[in-house]
């Protein structure tokens, strides 16, 4: 099946380095912080399961 | 004939650039990017020493096709008289598709306004064009918008509730986005918000 394209903008934006720099730090954040909640979600069930002992 | 994909993917958008309007601008330039179009305004060139007319026509040309939006044709509380400025260019594409030659008979346009039949009390010669209706809405925009593109593209495109919670998200992260750019959220230009859009689509779709 034929990818979509996104199709870059018509005029370059004189921040455009400062804008891909801070799009890409908050994808970032946003992926460790995910990581770090997929993380603690997986250890509940275990410090739930310790409290029955 | 070959038409380039520059032309074949450019849309012309003709709104108000108005604070009141920016939400349903903001919506349709996204699910502009989002449906792998690239959109096109008079906000792009900055050249105070082009007439804007011809900035516009040059705009025009350069477009296969065109979104344009009538809602806010009102009186001017202060002058009392309408903003012709959005019929005027719809009239200048209507005009490049009717006498132009090669690629620009190949144009297409969309019409919104906030109710679909409000038209034919003010410009009634557009009977027979399709007028679609966004109430206002942002998120109703994006539908209309990518449907009309996803008939204009043989490429795939999103479904219209994909790209707007898309949009959603967006807007959430907008503010950190800005700060992290040092941007001003509230006061984001035209090439700014273009980028930041773009960009944030590469990562996140």
């Amino acid at each position: 099946m034929k990818k979509r394209v996104l199709l870059a903008p018509a005029t370059v934006s004189p921040k455009r380095a400062l804008i891909r720099a801070a799009v890409e730090k908050v994808a970032a954040d946003r992926a460790s912080r995910n990581s770090t909640d997929a993380g603690l979600g997986a250890a509940s069930p275990r410090r739930s399961g310790s409290s029955r002992n | 004939m070959v038409v380039s994909l520059e032309y074949d993917k450019s849309v012309f958008i003709n709104c108000p650039f108005d604070q009141a309007y920016k939400p349903l601008f903001e919506a349709i330039v996204f699910a502009v990017f989002d449906c792998g179009f690239r959109p096109r305004c008079a906000l792009e060139t900055e050249d105070g020493g082009q007439v804007r007319i011809e900035k516009i026509f040059g705009l025009i040309g350069d477009s296969r096709l065109s979104i344009n939006d009538l809602s806010r044709v009102d009186l001017d509380s202060a002058t009392k008289l309408p903003r012709f400025n959005m019929p005027l260019e719809l009239g200048v594409f209507l005009g490049a598709r009717h006498f132009g030659h090669g690629r620009q008979k190949g144009k297409r346009c969309l019409i919104l306004d906030r109710e679909r039949y409000r038209y034919r009390a003010f410009i009634s010669d557009l009977a027979g064009q399709d007028i679609r209706e966004h109430r206002d809405e942002p998120a109703r925009a994006i539908r209309i918008v990518r449907d009309w593109l996803r008939s204009q593209s043989i490429d795939p495109v999103p479904g219209g509730r994909i790209i707007a919670d898309r949009y959603q998200a967006f807007r959430a992260q907008l503010p950190e986005l800005c700060r992290e750019a040092q941007l001003d959220v509230g006061d984001l230009i035209w090439v700014e918000y273009n980028d930041l859009v773009w960009m944030w689509l590469g990562l996140n779709s």
